[in-house]
């Protein structure tokens, strides 16, 4: 039983194919979403490849990374690869697949220390804080958990346990007498290692780590959330606001607690 | 580099899904030589001369190179690779009925 | 509608193709539904824990190709863990053995070889026949003391019952046990002892019925899973219920605790004596209550810790055994009110708040209570001790046997109750709670049995502890391991368990499906055939007995423990096994073989081999029926019956054998085909008779015992060169010492390795990391492992947290085989370790 799962084999011919079928298409001037798909893989890189910790907005992270592999080579665990040819990620620059190999997020964050650019974030010194992507639920008809099922791997795979993921207690109705536990990602603690994706025991995982621009919606600028908003005041926003009792029948006022 | 013949190769199984553009006069005669072309099924056909086929590798051929054929056949306008899979044959051919 | 790989992905590359170019599908393009195709499904239970969650399994082509939850299951309701998902997978293990395998090369025998051969059946029974005949002296009156056996809580209902009366009534040695002894004989000692018969009064309705839950001891999150979702429920649900959770560490219950309580291991008897305390000082005791029902006692103190009679604590000690003397009331409050809050929080560690609102449960009459405990408690070197001031409490209340109001003590394997402990496959055990001690006993299970008085030896025989130190010391020389995992699972793997295995004195027989740690120690392997490859019975916590009938052929030439067993009986002869004299007494002749005076026996074999059917006309095999002409299965069962309705014992009836083929399990005593939900309560149980109220009929005066023990410490505490506690236990993902869930590709990947779970700060002072490779020693041993200082497990400084499913990580090496005197348990939960870098 081998600790690490070597990239799959299927990605790789996959790659070998596209190439191929490229170089062929050149040739004979085919037209068509095949070229388009491989002209535009370099730039957009798939959601599945996940940058290091400390590695900011894509567009920022290429112009800064030099492509000297050192975070590679220091990253203690076969998680972080550079990109070849015939992947679709940008030739040079790291970047794991959490269903491979998950970021074990070391406590000292190597791969930051390596980088001779700042591509990769200095300023990172406590791992919680990195931001590699954020973990989706994304399947919700599969996950195991969702039917009442007591399986929660991911969240007690998750090193930031009880705050990234949380288990929400719900009265399984079908049933009847017993609970299910709803897997909840909280954007503000997930640091997308991809433990939980990598450990799903779905055939496909139903929790994905995705790239956060792509995982994460953003309400109106417009609009705020109450009750939220002054939990973070800590008091009412508006003050000097006075409420009058209600007249109540002197047997329902000694009623009340 | 030569790359190797179907025959050759490991046990690899490909399969696309490929959309073809043909001009519309042309769309039956196209259709006729795709359906006697080994590793090509058509799936959909509409009047205005689009198609969707798919394409597998056969015992003397890669999927790729029949899709390089597929495009000198006379009223093919473009045959675009939009769906690629690719698995061992063993596990191709493998009952996924349970 | 049959379908293979490449006709989905071909109608999926099409659809995706479709869609890319904004064409609309046609219906024949849309993905095609798998047709059900034959899958012939019939009910089992669970492989794994004592939950016993029933499930369906659907069988194709001789395979088990899918399971599902039974959404028919009172237990679970369709609902599995993620064990119980993948148990289809189970059995499919790459490394399944399918032919005997012998030490030594080319079918010969080497004890001093590192590599086996493939033998024969015929071969296999052949050399470990020789070994066990060399060990036994017919005419030896204390029986055959030189051969053992070791068994499990996992095996079927009949395998245990087979085992118990091979030994017993065939070979004369009570050298039985069964690795429940690691798991729940402090429970039983204490049900024996408290109530006089063994297993809980209540069931899993209290679940529902109860206003609060303490865990003492039983991190249920992860180790019983759909029972927690249960209590969850109950939680969420019922308007002012409560969650209380004690540990000696931080783990996953303690996210729905209300009260949360981390105390300093071995306290938890410190803590339930404060809280019998506060009743009694508060008058909040049903006095009613105890005038009817209950006796009022003390157990002998300071008795040692079960480890060689030449070890330093064992000559300090002043007592000896378990005792009782009656006490008065006066007394029992007395040597309770020592245990104030103030002195209870101080020892414990944990704040005197948290311990008043805990007290204030228990002796609110209004909340129904209900407590459970397992490893945490059972795992003790005063186990007995701890399971006893449990009763304590709830007996003080009158807080038992009533909906809602259960000292409910669970499970960890899946038939640790209704094989280990109802079967009595124990060395002082004899079936439906009998013991081979009592004169009385022996003589029904003689008389059932169809045996001469005097086979059955009078003297308990070696515990699983004293089994691994009677190897060591080469008076133990002939051993068969069934159906367990015990060079790792047993404490002290370096200095007890490996040495006796490999004593060139000894012949060990490992029977498993699969190349454990045990076969590989072993001497002789024997493949077997497992869950569902035979038709199995297994009984859980509630009381529950559960059939399956046989959905597979195992794989090559494996065969179930039942047929191992009941085939090696027929290679001895009366004359081989039984003196002279008992021979003459019992009018058989003496070369009948074993197998005709215990099995065809003119009761075993009483049902004939006709095909096995469910109610849809399927037809199963058996192959236990095909090989001896016999319905096995049954004709065991049907005298296993006998000795709860014959026996001197009563409360143990079961229904008969076919009912439970056609029950999603029945919770005993079954009495005119009614289960029984609570135990020892008017109107729930048969067995109380009118206008008693509550009657503990196990205890000849009806009464159940408070027994007052006092807080001793644990045998081994950190000290300067071993500073830290080491406890051990399990994870949700696999069990049963990972030989099977660590097979399952996925559950391998949620948790592959074992690593100790250990409070940041402590790292920090050793200067360790997290993720770092560390070795963890103690006295006997060392284990090199990984430091996590996150995730599901949070000791506070001063303790870590080792799993122990890892065979890779033997960490039975390092842990003391310290044992309750009482239950001859092991305390797997406390020793003093040090971690340093590796």
């Amino acid at each position: 039983m081998k600790q690490h799962g070597t990239k799959n084999a299927g990605a790789r011919n996959r790659r070998k194919f596209l190439a191929d079928t490229a170089r062929t298409a050149c040739g004979v001037g085919l037209t068509g979403l095949a070229l388009a798909h491989l002209a535009t893989a370099a730039k957009s890189r798939p959601v599945a490849a996940l940058r290091p910790p400390g590695a900011g907005a894509e567009n920022a992270f290429l112009s800064a990374c030099i492509r000297c592999g050192l975070c590679v080579n220091d990253c203690p665990y076969p998680t972080l690869g550079l990109a070849r040819i015939e992947d679709d990620v940008a030739v040079g620059t790291p970047y794991f697949v959490a269903r491979d190999v998950p970021c074990e997020m070391c406590d000292d964050i190597p791969c930051v220390a390596a980088c001779p650019t700042g591509a990769l974030d200095k300023g990172l010194t406590n791992i919680d804080n990195a931001r590699m992507g954020l973990a989706v639920l994304t399947d919700e008809e599969t996950c195991l958990n969702f039917q009442g099922l007591r399986c929660d791997v991911c969240y007690r795979v998750c090193p930031v346990m009880g705050k990234a993921i949380t288990l929400e207690y719900q009265p399984n109705t079908r049933t009847g007498k017993h609970a299910s536990f709803i897997p909840t990602v909280h954007s503000e603690a997930c640091t997308g290692c991809g433990k939980c994706e990598h450990a799903c025991v779905l055939e496909d995982a139903a929790i994905k780590v995705l790239p956060s621009h792509i995982a994460k919606g953003k309400l109106g600028k417009h609009y705020r959330l109450g009750w939220k908003e002054k939990e973070k005041k800590g008091e009412a926003l508006v003050k000097g606001i006075t409420d009058l009792p209600d007249r109540m029948p002197d047997s329902a006022a000694e009623a009340k607690p | 580099m030569t790359m190797p013949t179907k025959s050759e190769a490991q046990s690899e199984f490909n399969i696309c899904g490929v959309f073809v553009q043909t001009t519309p006069d042309r769309l039956s005669h196209v259709e006729r030589t795709l359906a006697d072309t080994p590793g090509i099924d058509i799936h959909q056909t509409e009047e205005d001369g689009r198609m969707v086929v798919t394409i597998e590798d056969t015992p003397d051929k890669y999927a790729s190179e029949t899709l390089t054929d597929l495009r000198s056949v006379d009223g093919v306008l473009s045959a675009s690779l939009v769906y690629h899979h690719c698995d061992t044959e063993s596990k191709m051919l493998e009952d996924i009925t349970s | 509608m049959k379908m293979n790989r490449r006709d989905f992905v071909k109608t999926n590359a099409a659809a995706a193709t479709a869609v890319a170019a904004g064409m609309t599908l046609p219906a024949t393009l849309k993905e095609a539904k798998a047709a059900d195709d034959g899958i012939r499904w019939d009910k089992g239970a669970c492989r794994f824990c004592g939950t016993g969650c029933g499930v369906l399994v659907g069988t194709k082509d001789g395979r088990v190709v899918a399971t599902q939850g039974d959404p028919d299951a009172p237990v679970n309701k369709g609902l599995n863990c993620i064990k119980g998902y993948f148990l289809s997978k189970i059995m499919y293990g790459k490394d399944r053995l399918t032919k005997p395998l012998l030490r030594g090369a080319g079918g010969k025998f080497d004890k001093s070889s590192n590599e086996f051969s493939e033998i024969s059946w015929d071969q296999a029974f052949d050399i470990m026949a020789e070994k066990f005949k060399a060990a036994i002296d017919p005419q030896d009156p204390k029986g055959a003391t030189k051969v053992g056996m070791f068994g499990s809580g996992q095996w079927t209902v009949w395998e245990g019952y087979a085992a118990s009366k091979l030994m017993k009534a065939g070979l004369r040695s009570n050298n039985i046990d069964p690795n429940a002894r690691h798991c729940m004989a402090s429970a039983v000692g204490a049900f024996m002892r408290g109530f006089g018969i063994d297993e809980p009064m209540g069931c899993y309705d209290d679940l529902e019925h109860a206003d609060a839950f303490v865990l003492w001891g039983a991190n249920m999150a992860e180790m019983h899973p759909i029972l927690w979702s249960r209590l969850t429920n109950t939680r969420l649900t019922k308007k002012g219920s409560e969650v209380h959770v004690l540990s000696t560490f931080e783990h996953r219950c303690f996210e729905l605790a209300d009260n949360g309580m981390i105390f300093t291991p071995q306290t938890d008897l410190a803590i339930l004596n404060y809280i019998a305390n506060y009743i009694i000082e508060t008058k909040a005791y049903d006095k009613d209550f105890l005038d009817k029902h209950v006796n009022i006692t003390k157990t002998v103190t300071d008795i040692g810790y079960g480890l060689r009679p030449n070890h330093p604590l064992e000559k300090k000690k002043t007592g000896k055994g378990g005792k009782l003397t009656k006490i008065a009331f006066a007394d029992y409050a007395k040597a309770v009110s020592k245990y104030t809050l103030d002195y209870a929080s101080e020892i414990s560690g944990v704040p005197k708040d948290k311990l008043l609102k805990l007290a204030k449960l228990y002796a609110d009459p209004k909340k129904k209570v209900t407590s459970y405990w397992t490893m945490g408690f059972n795992q003790h070197t005063r186990g007995v001790w701890v399971n006893g001031l449990m009763y304590n409490v709830h007996l003080l209340m009158g807080k038992i046997s009533e909906p809602g109001n259960s000292p409910f003590s669970l499970t960890g394997q899946p038939s640790a109750c209704g094989t280990a402990r109802e079967v009595g496959t124990f060395a002082h055990r004899l079936p439906a709670d009998l013991v081979v001690k009592n004169a009385k006993h022996r003589a029904a299970a003689e008389k059932i049995w169809k045996i001469p008085p005097g086979v059955i030896p009078p003297k308990p025989g070696y515990h699983a502890v004293l089994q691994n130190r009677m190897l060591k010391d080469g008076k133990l020389n002939a051993y068969w391991v069934m159906c367990n995992n015990n060079m790792q699972a047993a404490a002290n793997m370096n200095e007890e368990g490996l040495p006796g295995y490999r004593n060139p004195k000894n012949f060990i027989v490992v029977s498993d499906p699969y190349f454990t740690v045990t076969a590989q120690a072993s001497d002789l392997v024997l493949p077997t055939s497992m869950w569902m490859e035979k038709e199995g019975a297994y009984g859980n916590a509630e009381r529950r007995t559960q059939f399956w009938r046989q959905q597979v052929k195992g794989p090559g030439e494996s065969k179930s423990d039942l047929w191992q067993l009941v085939e090696f009986s027929k290679r001895f002869t009366l004359a081989e096994v039984w003196a002279k004299d008992v021979i003459a007494k019992s009018g058989y002749a003496a070369d009948k073989s074993l197998y005709e005076v215990l099995f065809k026996n003119g009761q075993v074999d009483k049902f004939p081999a006709d095909p096995v059917k469910d109610a849809a006309g399927n037809v199963y095999d058996n192959d236990e029926s095909a090989d001896f002409g016999f319905y096995l299965q049954k004709g065991i069962f049907e005298e296993y019956r006998r000795f709860q309705f014959e026996g001197p014992k009563k409360g143990h009836e079961m229904a008969e054998f076919d009912a439970y083929h056609n029950a999603r399990g029945l919770r005993w005593p079954v009495i005119d085909g009614k289960e029984t939900l609570w135990r020892f309560r008017e109107g729930y149980d048969p067995h109380v008779p009118k206008g008693a109220g509550v009657q503990f009929y196990g205890k000849p005066d009806g009464k159940a015992n408070i027994i007052f023990a006092p807080y001793e410490p644990a045998a081994e505490s950190p000290d300067k060169e071993y500073d830290l506690w080491l406890s051990t236990g399990r994870v949700l993902e696999h069990w049963h010492s990972g030989s099977m869930t660590r097979r399952v590709p996925e559950l391998y990947r949620a948790f592959p390795n074992a690593k100790i779970y250990m409070h940041p700060d402590d790292a920090k002072t050793r200067g360790l990391k997290r993720g770092q490779e560390v070795k963890v020693q103690t006295r006997r041993g060392e284990v090199l492992t990984r430091v996590e200082t996150r995730g599901r497990n949070k000791p506070l400084m001063g303790l870590i947290f080792m799993p122990w499913f890892d065979a890779s990580q033997l960490v039975n090496k390092l842990t003391l085989d310290a044992t309750d005197p009482l239950s001859k348990e092991t305390d797997f939960k406390k020793c003093a370790c040090r971690v340093v870098n590796a």
